[in-house]
């Protein structure tokens, strides 16, 4: 309910965009690169299926810090903070609803869409539901270039995860030399987030038009 | 007359340069004392290992006494070390072990701690000792003259490194199979800079046997997965955990494809 508000407060955000420094994506990022850098991370705060139903909860959402590589990291927190950045400053409330709900909707939903799956860790889950509710933002009242530059985003996004599904990964994802799979079914919930973020928001502010803030205030 | 002077002058150089001693510096550390160091003949515990894949793996240099090579000068060899064993399908992860997370004489007790903090079935312990010594030769006679230390060579350094891995499966407290790593380095240098070439060789040592050391392990690890294969019963009872590792990756081409695309609206947008 908190929610709902938050994302109507956005109003204003969205029809007078304001400087704003991205606190939430800023977390992250540094929580996943002293993750990185602690040699206990992954046992302490990695996504561990035993672990999470045996009552540690807090796993849910902390396994997206933990990386198995520093590739695996890099491009993790390229595409995170760049999408987050952006997001941040077109929603800025809205967002920071999304950095705190998102990462254990995500660590949930896996949980139940992959059985098999032991352990998982990686940003790129988040990183998937921010470009997709990025996307989806910026389309809504934009036309012509701007209009298919983000329906091309969109594409990307359903192109990887279709991919990943029908088990075609390509050889990019920063596993090489590692015994790590890549988890499509973490970019299926982080897109599905996306939408879901997008339509919450969407119901909440009801016909508020988006994408104002294109015009004035260009994303990176 | 002048002969007897430099007969004198001679014997003296020379009694000068028999009275200047070999040097030996030396620096060790030692799977047993670190795993049993109260026990002065310790027995193979029984059973067998029962080995759960794919193994999550630490590699530690055990504690040293005294004189002892630098922790990133550790890590950086053991993450050599690390590196050539990843991406093997029976091995989850290899985790480099800080030498501060054991103590001296810490033992089986002090590895169920680190296992227990970062999550390992294995240890691989790595000891080690390295001798240097420094010999001095005719041309050392020229240090009298000050400027000869500085030109010339007539120290000469000798520097063996041994190095030694030993893989524990640390519940059952077993041996699974060690192997070891030698190098030797020798080197002239000049008095003055006889301490800075022995540094060097001693870190140049460490790097040779290293690749000796990373060489063996891998034909003791095939060695070691083939008694397994043939006699299952008398070496280790091999498990496999359910389900799989996962991770959420970016992916370079996704990565790229998205700059791709940002890089383009950017263009359009200036113009």
């Amino acid at each position: 309910m908190g929610g709902a508000a938050a994302l109507s407060a956005d109003r204003a955000t969205a029809a007078t965009p304001r400087s704003r420094w991205p606190w939430g994506t800023a977390a992250w990022l540094a929580a996943a690169t002293g993750a990185a850098l602690w040699p206990g991370a992954e046992q302490a705060l990695g996504w561990s299926r035993e672990r999470i139903l045996g009552g540690e909860i807090w796993r849910l959402w902390s396994g997206h810090a933990v990386h198995f590589g520093w590739a695996h990291l890099g491009w993790n927190l390229a595409l995170l903070g760049l999408a987050g950045v952006w997001l941040e400053r077109l929603r800025s409330r809205a967002a920071g609803w999304f950095w705190l709900l998102g990462p254990g909707v995500i660590g949930a939903a896996l949980l139940v869409l992959a059985p098999g799956l032991r352990e998982y860790g990686g940003l790129s889950g988040l990183a998937t539901a921010a470009w997709t509710w990025l996307a989806l933002e910026k389309m809504r009242g934009a036309a012509g270039g701007e209009r298919r530059f983000w329906q091309a985003v969109l594409g990307l996004v359903a192109l990887k995860v279709g991919l990943e599904l029908a088990g075609q990964v390509p050889g990019f994802a920063g596993f090489a030399g590692t015994a790590v799979r890549t988890e499509p079914m973490a970019h299926l919930a982080g897109a599905g987030l996306g939408v879901l973020a997008y339509l919450i928001r969407d119901r909440a502010e009801g016909s508020v038009t988006g994408g104002a803030d294109s015009e004035k205030k260009p994303g990176p | 007359m002048a002969g007897a002077v430099l007969a004198a002058t001679a014997l003296v150089m020379a009694g000068c340069y028999g009275v200047m001693p070999q040097q030996k510096k030396a620096k060790s550390s030692s799977v047993v004392a670190f795993l049993y160091p109260k026990e002065t003949n310790p027995l193979p515990p029984p059973g067998l290992p029962v080995l759960r894949l794919p193994l999550r793996v630490g590699v530690a240099f055990v504690p040293s006494r005294g004189f002892d090579i630098s922790e990133m000068q550790k890590s950086a060899l053991l993450g050599r070390v690390a590196a050539e064993f990843k991406g093997r399908e029976y091995i989850e992860s290899i985790e480099v072990v800080p030498t501060t997370y054991l103590r001296e004489g810490g033992g089986f007790d002090n590895l169920d701690q680190v296992r227990r903090m970062l999550n390992f079935d294995v240890i691989a312990l790595v000891a080690f000792d390295q001798v240097q010594f420094t010999d001095h030769n005719l041309l050392s006679l020229a240090y009298w003259t000050i400027v000869g230390a500085y030109v010339f060579q007539g120290s000469r350094n000798d520097t063996q490194t041994m190095m030694e891995a030993a893989v524990y499966d640390i519940p059952s407290r077993k041996l699974l199979f060690r192997a070891p790593g030698v190098s030797q380095v020798k080197a002239g240098t000049a008095l003055v800079y006889a301490q800075h070439a022995l540094r060097e060789d001693g870190l140049k040592g460490f790097d040779q046997a290293t690749d000796n050391l990373i060489a063996n392990l891998k034909t003791q690890l095939e060695d070691f997965r083939t008694r397994v294969k043939q006699a299952p019963d008398a070496v280790a009872k091999i498990e496999h955990k359910p389900g799989y590792k996962g991770g959420g990756a970016a992916d370079g081409w996704w990565a790229g494809g998205l700059l791709l695309l940002l890089a383009a609206r950017w263009a359009v947008r200036r113009r």
